[in-house]
Formats: C-alpha cells, sequence, structure tokens
C-alpha cells in the first residue's frame, strides 16, 4: 500500500531535534525500547534512556531510499503508519511510525526485521535476530 | 498519543506500574519494587511511554535493583551467619565492591545479582559457594552415574 512515504521525514526529524520530550511517544515499547535492550544485553547492555537515544539516532539516519511500503494501521484508514528498513551500526532494523495531530511521533517500531525486507530502491535489508520475541515465546511456553 | 500502538484501543489510562516486569542492560528481567505511572491499556495491558517516561523507568529499575541487592546481601549475612568479608570470598568479589553494591553506589552485574538470590534462598547455598567445597567425591559419583 503506496509507493512513497505518508509523512515527511524532514517533519520526522524535526519533532525528534525539537527537543520536547513528550512529543515522541513509544506506543509499543516491546517492539522499541525493550527490544533494543535485549538485543544490546550481552554486547553494549543499554538503560532505557540509552535505548530511546539508539533508536532517535537510527530514525535521525533514514534516507527516503530506505523507505519499504506504507501501513494501515488497526484498520483505520486515518492512521498510516511508514515503514523502512535500514542498516544502522552495523545490524538491520524495521522501523515504523506515523505522525499524528501533525506534532507527535508515535514509534510503533524499531526491532530487527522478523522476515527480509526490500526497500524501494531495491536494497535488502536481510531478516535479524529478534532477540526480545524469541525470549518473550520462551516465557510464554515455560508458563503454560 | 490517541490510541493503543499494539492493538488500536483507544483506552488508556495511567496506570502503576510496581511488580511489572522489564528487562534492562543485562538483565533479562527487573521487578519493579517502587510505584511509577504509565500509560497502560485496557484492552492488551501494553504500555505506552514517552521519552520521559523512558528516563523515570530508569530510575525506577535503578532504585529496584538497589533495593533488591541490599535486601539479599542482608539476608544472606543473617541467614549464613557470615560476615561481608566471607561474604565475598564466597562470591569471588572485593569487599569494597560487595560494600558499594549493598549500599547502593553500584548496581552488582546480572550474573552477581543472580548470586546473591541463590545464595539467600537456596538450601545449602552458602556452604556449597565455599571456593572449598568438596568436589571430588562429587564429581566421582557423578562420573559412576
Amino acid at each position: 500500500m503506496g509507493f512513497r512515504p505518508k509523512h515527511s521525514l524532514n517533519k520526522v526529524f524535526e519533532i525528534i531535534k525539537n527537543g520536547d520530550l513528550d512529543n515522541v511517544v513509544f506506543s509499543v515499547p516491546e517492539k522499541s525500547t525493550i527490544s533494543v535492550i535485549s538485543v544490546f544485553s550481552d554486547t553494549k547492555p543499554k538503560s532505557y534512556s540509552q535505548a530511546v537515544e539508539f533508536i532517535l539516532n537510527g530514525v535521525l539516519s533514514l534516507r527516503e531510499e530506505d523507505f519499504v511500503h506504507r501501513q494501515c494501521l488497526f484498520a483505520d484508514l486515518s492512521c498510516i503508519a511508514d515503514v523502512y528498513g535500514v542498516n544502522y551500526e552495523s545490524r538491520p532494523w524495521y522501523v515504523k511510525f506515523y505522525i499524528e495531530d501533525g506534532k507527535f511521533l508515535e514509534q510503533v517500531s524499531f526491532h530487527p526485521p522478523e522476515r527480509e525486507m526490500i526497500t524501494i530502491t531495491g536494497i535488502k535489508i536481510p531478516k535479524g535476530d529478534y532477540t526480545y520475541e524469541k525470549m518473550r515465546k520462551l516465557w510464554i511456553k515455560r508458563t503454560k | 498519543m490517541k490510541k493503543c500502538g499494539n492493538c488500536g484501543s483507544k483506552e488508556l489510562s495511567k496506570r502503576n506500574q510496581k511488580g511489572k516486569i522489564f528487562p534492562w542492560r543485562d538483565y533479562p528481567a527487573v521487578q519493579l519494587i517502587a510505584d511509577v505511572m504509565f500509560m497502560e491499556c485496557h484492552q492488551c495491558n501494553n504500555v505506552v511511554l514517552s521519552v520521559s517516561d523512558h528516563q523515570k523507568l530508569d530510575e525506577v529499575i535503578v532504585k529496584s535493583i538497589q533495593y533488591a541487592t541490599s535486601s539479599l546481601i542482608g539476608m544472606i549475612l543473617l541467614k549464613s551467619k557470615c560476615t561481608q568479608v566471607e561474604l565475598s570470598i564466597h562470591a569471588g568479589v572485593s569487599k569494597e565492591y560487595l560494600s558499594e553494591i549493598k549500599s547502593g553506589r553500584k548496581q552488582p552485574s546480572f550474573q552477581m545479582f543472580t548470586l546473591l538470590k541463590i545464595l539467600a534462598f537456596g538450601k545449602d547455598a552458602f556452604s556449597i559457594s565455599d571456593p572449598k567445597y568438596e568436589l571430588i567425591d562429587k564429581i566421582d559419583e557423578y562420573e559412576a552415574g
């Protein structure tokens, strides 16, 4: 759905650089900050503030060429997110966000891709090691 | 934010996260033992966090680890009737480091925290953790099947 981003990257960058801490919302931490913490837990352990900084710098590194597709969330046509695939800090990442009310950046996902992605410019972003998701599934299995 | 990023529900309100579990640094899970209010979805219990909420979460996690570590060391000293110096020898760390994690000046690694949990709650764990603990008979017994 959609071959061009719904949300301007310049607007996204402006919200992040504006520095209003409450205008950037991580609406599913398990798919963003918690996931980043799990990925780095045995190499470069991160606190939540460091995970936020990592993600925001990752988003700031995006270019239009990294765009993959648009995605309608929750069957709500007014809620369209942009999905990007990017190699950042030597790892592949699945990135999804949307802007709400013209001023809130809703960071939905920033985690290793669950499957290979291809950007609009044909760059292949490989499947990553989604550590947190694997751990979560293991915990669910153990508690059953 | 108007809706949950996980399920799309608009039923969100601030709820206390005490008792919930979050990974942090090298810890796969830290249980929050202090009060902290975050927006939570009533439908799927997904927590929605702003940038400043993440800073608060770091603070509460550090407090939770400090409180739990200090309590675990206190429990081990009481249960095993040992001194901090003896405990530091069993744990393979310096007495200064043990003192620092007990007072909350430093956070222990996840491995150290797990060792303290085992020493505090495991039956015979303190005597087993003695560096001079006799192993040969036990290994022979295991090898003999």
